[in-house]
């Protein structure tokens, strides 16, 4: 009889947690339509699913341009909304209108209950009825004696066709030195629509460096300015960080460095001498074009405070360069001897552990000695 | 005392390995039902070729994983001034507070979509302590946590890790206004509650204090919040 109680109180309880409700949730799934570019006489429509809520619910929407947008009657939790933009132009501007679907559950008697809404935020993007551009100017990095491509994307952002649109690119050094001209040639833009210029710039002669470049965008009697940077690169290795400040004893050397170079480096390593004397050389690793690495190594460091000239050889390739570097030596007592006392903290107390595990396991076994 | 024999115990082992291996294939079974395990299949052979389309839909959803706090209906005790309490910690001093439910569990809400979503509050019905009730500095009271420090159970994915809403919290009980304000997140585009399993849920607390005067109206009186979850369209 009693196991027969039992069997049934685990079959309850199986039972129980089996029918435990899912928590109460609401979602709707649609693609995402936001933001909206306002094309006058346009109609889009995009279909909605509500799911995992067992609630009644109400679509709603509020914001602004509303009166240009239906939602359809909603059926087995699914929905369309349709925004059919009107044929005139309206202001310029960014508008926003939000899509709510909310549970109405009412008041279920629960001292403090809840229901739950989700909603969508939707901007619609009126453009200027003037003619407008919106230019960006891109350049790539190339090596010594390759060719600078240019790219100007141009994005028209107005509701009237731009007629003639060109630009004038012009290339400077670091010092600001005009290096060329490049003249693009002229299109037309229609409405919303994008177009690009793609030009290049023989870099022959000129060295390794950072350069820049400046676009004039004429368009219909209007300009607009863009600029870019590119590199032209050679073949090296640039140190551009290194850990400068150490202890005495072992120490972990960083350095950081860059490859100046358009095509991968391999074989890259660098050798640390302090006091004419080689204390590391560090792993090797492999660079990507223009990517910065770390290169780093262990060594031990037997100076007296103070501060001490040394150099770093980079390898890379076949190729090695070598530069001076200025290490300070530092001394920190406190961390050691604080170490040193939690150290002897830590055995202490791994010591303490095992003495009392020991004596109980003594009086475990004499009892059970006892016993016998 | 009477010694467990070893009957029980062999019992209990039992017992417990059932658990275990029922548990083991309940897991199985909901794992094998989810996308990334499919059941195991033969190689299939075609030559045909096809162009392949997809489009991802936003889903923008909440879950409440607590839904009620109901509290239940008790009295003051006479011999004191109220009575808290607190769904983050419980009834506040047992004696004062005579037949109310003790609740330690906040709302727990959860970005169950897959889209981050900001989410704000309303509350309908008694929204002010005056009215829902009453008496001498009666108190309805509101806060908000990071589910990775409340660490309440009974997330739909799992426990948070990280706190949710770029950790900006009201972990100090405010006054409930119909009104309302966004928990997590703003209504200028900061749609901060994550839908990532790691930091995507917080937790809603409750505070209520009844004062030894508040009126008796024969029946419960509520209030019904809302929580609103805005994602961008």
């Amino acid at each position: 009889m009693k196991k027969i109680s039992f069997i049934l109180v685990i079959l309850i309880m199986v039972i129980f947690l089996l029918l435990i409700p899912s928590a109460p949730a609401i979602s709707v799934m649609g693609q995402q339509l936001s933001p909206i570019l306002y094309v006058a006489g346009k109609t889009i429509t995009n279909h909605y699913v509500i799911t995992d809520t067992n609630y009644p619910i109400e679509v709603l929407l509020k914001g602004q341009l509303i009166e240009y947008i239906n939602i359809s009657e909603v059926e087995n939790n699914q929905f369309d909304m349709t925004l059919s933009f009107p044929e005139k132009l309206i202001d310029p501007g960014i508008y926003t209108f939000t899509l709510s679907i909310n549970e109405a559950p009412g008041n279920n008697g629960n001292t403090l209950g809840t229901k739950l809404s989700v909603n969508k935020n939707f901007q619609i993007l009126v453009y200027s009825n003037e003619k407008e551009l919106e230019p960006s100017f891109s350049a790539t990095s190339v090596n010594i004696n390759e060719t600078v491509q240019f790219t100007i994307s141009l994005e028209s952002r107005g509701y009237q066709d731009i007629e003639r649109v060109n630009a004038e690119i012009t290339v400077y050094d670091t010092n600001d030195k005009e290096l060329g001209k490049i003249e693009t040639k002229e299109v037309p833009l229609p409405a919303l629509e994008k177009a690009y210029f793609r030009d290049s710039f023989k870099t022959e002669g000129l060295p390794a460096g950072i350069y820049h470049a400046k676009a004039n965008v004429f368009y219909d009697g209007k300009m607009k300015s863009v600029n870019t940077s590119f590199k032209i690169g050679a073949m090296e290795l640039l140190l551009k960080n290194y850990t400068s400040t150490i202890n005495p004893g072992f120490n972990e050397f960083k350095f950081l460095v860059e490859n100046n170079w358009g095509n991968p480096l391999g074989n890259v390593y660098a050798k640390l001498f302090i006091n004419d004397t080689e204390i590391l050389q560090t792993p090797t690793i492999a660079l990507d074009a223009w990517k910065e690495g770390e290169l780093k190594g262990i060594a031990r460091v037997d100076l007296l405070p103070g501060i001490y000239l040394g150099r770093v050889q980079l390898f890379y390739e076949d190729q090695n360069r070598e530069m001076p570097l200025n290490f300070t030596v530092v001394e920190i007592i406190s961390p050691v001897i604080k170490e040193e006392i939690s150290n002897s903290w830590i055995y202490f107390s791994l010591g303490a552990v095992l003495i009392i595990l020991l004596i109980i396991i003594i009086i475990l076994l004499t009892k059970i000695k006892d016993k016998r | 005392m009477k010694e467990i024999s070893n009957k029980a115990i062999v019992f209990l082992l039992l017992f417990t390995l059932l658990i275990t291996i029922s548990g083991t294939i309940v897991s199985i079974n909901k794992l094998l039902g989810l996308e990334g395990y499919p059941s195991i299949t033969g190689a299939g052979t075609s030559n045909a070729t096809g162009t392949a389309s997809v489009t991802i839909s936003a889903n923008t959803a909440i879950t409440n994983n607590v839904a009620t706090i109901n509290f239940g209906s008790g009295y003051v005790n006479s011999t004191c001034t109220q009575c808290r309490m607190d769904s983050d910690v419980g009834l506040s001093g047992v004696n004062c507070c005579i037949g109310f439910t003790n609740i330690t569990s906040g709302f727990l809400l959860e970005n169950t979509g897959n889209i981050n979503v900001s989410v704000n509050y309303e509350c309908a019905f008694n929204c002010t302590a005056a009215t829902l009730i009453g008496g001498t500095k009666p108190g309805f009271e509101i806060k908000w946590t990071a589910n990775s420090a409340a660490a309440q159970a009974g997330e739909v994915g799992s426990l948070d890790s990280t706190a949710s809403c770029e950790g900006k919290f009201n972990a100090t009980y405010e006054n409930v206004t119909a009104a309302g304000k966004f928990i997590c997140g703003n209504a200028s585009g900061n749609y901060s509650l994550d839908f990532n399993n790691a930091l995507d849920a917080f937790v809603v607390d409750i505070n209520l204090t009844i004062p030894v005067d508040a009126p008796n109206t024969g029946g419960a009186r509520s209030a019904v919040f809302t929580f609103n979850a805005t994602s961008t369209g």
